[in-house]
């Protein structure tokens, strides 16, 4: 076995030293508030990071081997592990969440952006915590790996490998010759989202702590909230209207947008996913609108169509915040909303779930599929946007989807040994390979995980985070080829 | 759009020629048994369908053309709704004060094996009940098998009809023509119906329970409640060990049989196929009767064997009798059971849903993804039992797999128009689109007549689709299907 363990120890070295920085902005929190305990925990975990970080990047200087494709799926997937078992620690050890895996369940919900809670009652947390809490969607939805590169451009490794592992979607543009610039961009595009959305929070009438926390939560498409009863908690349209217009923006290929800067408006919009995309959120809001109000959920009409946006973003784009709770609305509804949750949003995003770009070329395999039964002498290529595809990526993108259905069943199976219902275990599953948040029934928008046996938390936890790697990143560990690869 | 009517019209009169004939079974029982409204209900239906049938095939001259594939759809899908709307008479005509789309259902409920019932069964006069379990016997093996076996004459293109109609990929053949398989497939489907009836007589259940549930068993339809209410006999574990049985030799490849048939043991018993069916029930059987016995539903260990593995055949093999409560088991057992009744049984076999050959297949192509990704540059074909299976057939098998999971998804979206919850709505789509007939939630009893007759409707389409292996149904929906002679981009 020839994994670069140099490389691969260095590059959690580097981790370690960022989560470190990472946690000054909570740590300032924590001192505003002062909340002593949370102040002592979090210097202790910042100092013990930053010092390990250092010493191992010291004792393990940049190496001129190559990184392989192989080396970069463990690293990806380390880091991310790594990351969520540090970031427990400080919940853990201040006390706000006594059990260490509840502690790390909720890093890794973080992280990965799911926004699934195993807390019954979010508000009696300490502010600071619930500040680290959403700040690591924050993290996560760029990608804790893409953000290393974004402020250590020089770290040595080989980004590009190493990202593509990382970031969404079947496809990675580069837009620019050096990944660590692509990074950057994307970060510079990130924090512009992030100020807007949280200046417009704040002049709607939200306090600046409430602001940042529902900022990191939208464009992370994350989901936590500083409030038990998610974004429900204010009542305001506007508010709600503009975490659904953030919330949509960061489920978009972050691509398009330069795109849109490089090549106008028409470009941008000429995108199919970018179309499917938009064209699946307006009919389901639209038909979950009439069925609100045809079943009596709403008298109004403007209250229907906000209420159903809301749910059909939040959902579509994997957040998962919620306004109203759509556990009781008729099943219709429900059925749609179960829908939008698997197609998730744009490859490239911050969004989770198969992505649109999949669903869109799986149908389009479908078709092809369908017109080579009535003809099967015919050749017949799949295209996208005037170009075709190769064979190779349709075949990845088939795999991908059969991979996903897999794991919904697997997990289904594993997770049903707690005993709860059929809705309950299969959308507990389906929303955290997806990276959503609530799911239906137990775990529906006004419940949370705390039901779940240890070891299905600790379940789910994996599939939160091999849903955010999409999957083969992370279940590839586990193949024998990976770890016995150089015989053939 | 040109078809080739003669061929079409003489196939459907074929077939409808059989279907008067397989009538005139449950007419002599009602004439028996004195149930005058469904005697005369058979009696002109049959007459019909015979008069017609006979005249047709007949008169129409014989046709030489050769059939296209898109013909050979056309004629399956047409040939199956004749087939059901004619099946459908007698509920209606017997005077019952049946509606129309529950006589619809009942009729596509026993030709496609699925089971299911919108109308009591026990008050159903006997003969209807033993018109339904001889179509869903008929159903089993495929109505254009039988015409062809029957008829091998009947024109150039039986592999292309039947290849709409046979369930399962289409990786081997084991005769050079058609005709044959299906007549040898009959001969086989025959001798096994008549080992579980002679199997059945010596139990308490008396020659009629006995046929109707050797009709549906072997069928894997799965029609008789196995819990024993309706028919007024006690269901003894050796009535369960025979009808599982049957089940599952139903749900077995029937290539399995024929190699047994021509003295190639080896190649029957190595069978990699139905290897994986064998493992895959056993594994779940184990997985039910542990979490069975866990949960205290059964006092010892081998009642939860017994009846785990009995339930779990009945769900694999699509047949879906039941034989407890499933609403009070454990989820485990639930979310097992419905595993492999998605995964469904062996290809060329009576039984529904995806089948065990595309599931291996959908294994091996995520194995081979996770390979590609660690070896980019591999060339890694798809081996099934040492052969390579060409990148047709694997692309093949993909889109129908997806084709399957995005009907699945928008058939849920359609029954969720019916407001039922969730698990209801999603068991209904499982129930009818895998021909199972029964599943969890509302459905445990196998009964549609809850839903409202757009439901129903809708179920039946969806169960003709899950038994012609969708492409029947969906071409119709395509454009160039109409509009095939113009060359399209």
């Amino acid at each position: 076995m020839t994994v670069n363990v140099k490389n691969v120890v260095r590059m959690m070295g580097i981790l370690l030293f960022v989560i470190g920085i990472c946690i000054i902005p909570s740590l300032i929190v924590a001192i505003i508030y002062q909340e002593k305990i949370s102040i002592i925990s979090f210097a202790v975990t910042m100092v013990i990071c930053l010092s390990l970080g250092f010493v191992i990047m010291y004792l393990f200087p940049p190496s001129l081997m190559k990184i392989k494709a192989r080396d970069g799926f463990l690293i990806v997937s380390l880091c991310w592990i790594v990351a969520s078992l540090i970031s427990a620690v400080p919940l853990w050890t201040s006390n706000a969440i006594p059990s260490y895996i509840d502690a790390f369940f909720e890093m890794c919900s973080g992280y990965s952006t799911t926004g699934s809670t195993c807390l019954k009652d979010v508000e009696i947390l300490p502010k600071s915590m619930l500040f680290w809490r959403s700040f690591t969607h924050w993290l996560g939805g760029m990608g804790i790996i893409v953000f290393a590169m974004a402020i250590l451009p020089s770290i040595g490794v080989e980004g590009m490998m190493i990202a593509s592992a990382e970031t969404p979607g079947p496809t990675l543009d580069k837009l620019t010759p050096k990944f660590s610039d692509t990074a950057k961009n994307l970060y510079l595009l990130y924090m512009l989202f992030t100020a807007v959305e949280t200046l417009l929070l704040v002049m709607g009438g939200m306090s600046l702590y409430d602001a940042l926390l529902h900022t990191f939560g939208t464009v992370g498409t994350g989901g936590f909230s500083d409030y038990n009863t998610s974004v429900g908690h204010f009542s305001s349209p506007y508010l709600q209207w503009v975490i659904i217009v953030f919330m949509t923006m960061c489920g978009t290929n972050f691509n398009l947008y330069f795109i849109l800067f490089k090549r106008g408006p028409k470009a941008f919009f000429s995108d199919p996913e970018l179309r499917l995309y938009l064209a699946i959120m307006g009919t389901c809001s639209v038909l979950i609108t009439i069925d609100l109000l045809a079943m009596g959920v709403y008298k109004e009409a403007g209250q229907s169509l906000t209420a159903a946006t809301f749910q059909v973003s939040s959902l579509m784009t994997t957040t998962g915040y919620a306004t109203a709770n759509y556990d009781l609305w008729p099943t219709f509804a429900k059925m749609l909303l179960l829908l939008v949750m698997l197609t998730g949003a744009c490859s490239s995003s911050t969004g989770g779930g198969p992505k649109i770009i999949r669903i869109l070329i799986s149908l389009k395999l479908i078709r092809r599929g369908v017109a080579l039964k009535i003809h099967p002498n015919r050749v017949l290529t799949v295209n996208l946007n005037g170009k075709e595809i190769p064979q190779e990526v349709a075949s990845n993108i088939a795999n991908f989807m059969f991979f996903y259905i897999f794991t919904v069943f697997a997990g289904g199976l594993i997770i049903s040994a707690n005993g709860f219902d059929l809705m309950t275990t299969f959308s507990a599953v389906i929303t955290c390979l997806g990276n959503v948040g609530p799911g239906f029934n137990l775990v529906g928008p006004v419940m949370n995980f705390s039901i779940f046996s240890p070891f299905s938390k600790l379940v789910l936890s994996f599939l939160m985070i091999a849903g955010r790697l999409e999957l083969f990143t992370f279940f590839m560990l586990f193949s024998p080829h990976y770890w016995n690869p150089d015989k053939a | 759009m040109t078809y080739n009517h003669r061929l079409i019209i003489k196939t459907i009169s074929a077939i409808l020629l059989f279907e008067g004939i397989a009538m005139l079974i449950p007419l002599g029982f009602a004439c028996y048994l004195g149930e005058t409204s469904s005697a005369t209900a058979f009696f002109c239906t049959s007459i019909i369908g015979i008069a017609f049938g006979w005249t047709m095939t007949r008169f129409i001259p014989k046709t030489k053309k050769v059939v296209k594939t898109r013909e050979g759809y056309f004629i399956v899908i047409v040939s199956w709704l004749f087939v059901v709307f004619i099946g459908a008479m007698p509920y209606l005509l017997a005077d019952q004060g049946y509606s129309f789309i529950s006589c619809w259902f009942e009729s596509m409920a026993g030709w496609t094996t699925t089971g299911a019932s919108t109308l009591d069964l026990t008050t159903m006069p006997k003969s209807l009940l033993l018109w339904k379990t001889v179509t869903s016997w008929l159903g089993g093996m495929g109505i254009i098998v039988l015409t062809i076996s029957i008829f091998p004459r009947l024109g150039i293109g039986g592999q292309k009809m039947a290849a709409a109609e046979v369930p399962g990929p289409e990786l081997e053949k084991f005769t050079a023509r058609f005709g044959d398989t299906a007549k040898i497939s009959y001969r086989i489907y025959l001798v096994l119906t008549v080992l579980e009836f002679l199997m059945l007589i010596p139990t308490k259940m008396g020659p009629y329970y006995a046929l109707l549930n050797t009709l549906s068993s072997i069928s894997t339809a799965g029609i008789v409640d196995l819990s024993g209410t309706q028919a007024g006999f006690v269901i003894t574990p050796y009535i369960k060990g025979v009808l599982a049985f049957f089940s599952l030799a139903g749900s077995i490849s029937f290539i399995v049989y024929f190699m047994l048939y021509i003295k190639k043991w080896k190649a029957a018993f190595t069978n990699y196929e139905v290897r994986v069916y064998l493992c895959i029930i056993g594994v779940a059987a184990l997985i039910v009767s542990i979490s069975l016995y866990r949960s205290g539903m059964y006092s010892t260990y081998l009642d939860s064997l017994g009846n785990g593995l009995v339930q779990v055949i009945s769900f694999a093999s699509t047949s879906g009798f039941i034989i407890a409560d499933l609403s009070k088991w454990p989820t485990l057992c639930k979310v097992a059971l419905l595993i492999v009744v998605i995964i469904g049984g062996c290809g060329f076999s009576t039984s529904g849903s995806l089948k065990v050959i595309r599931v291996i297949v959908f294994f091996k192509l995520i194995m081979r993804g996770i390979y590609k990704r660690i070896h980019p540059q591999a060339v890694k074909p798809i081996m099934v039992q040492g052969k390579p299976i060409s990148a047709t057939n694997a692309s093949s098998i993909t889109v129908f797999i997806l084709l399957y999971f995005a009907i699945f998804i928008f058939s849920c979206l359609m029954m969720s128009l019916e407001n039922f919850d969730m698990e209801t709505t999603l068991s209904a789509v499982v129930a009818a689109f895998t021909n199972n007939g029964t599943c969890f939630g509302k459905m445990t009893t196998s009964d549609f007549g809850q839903f409202s007759a757009f439901g129903q409707f809708y179920s039946s389409i969806l169960m003709l689709a899950g038994r012609l292996e969708m492409y029947a149904v969906i071409v119709l929906f395509s454009r160039s299907f109409w509009n095939s002679d113009r060359a399209r981009s």
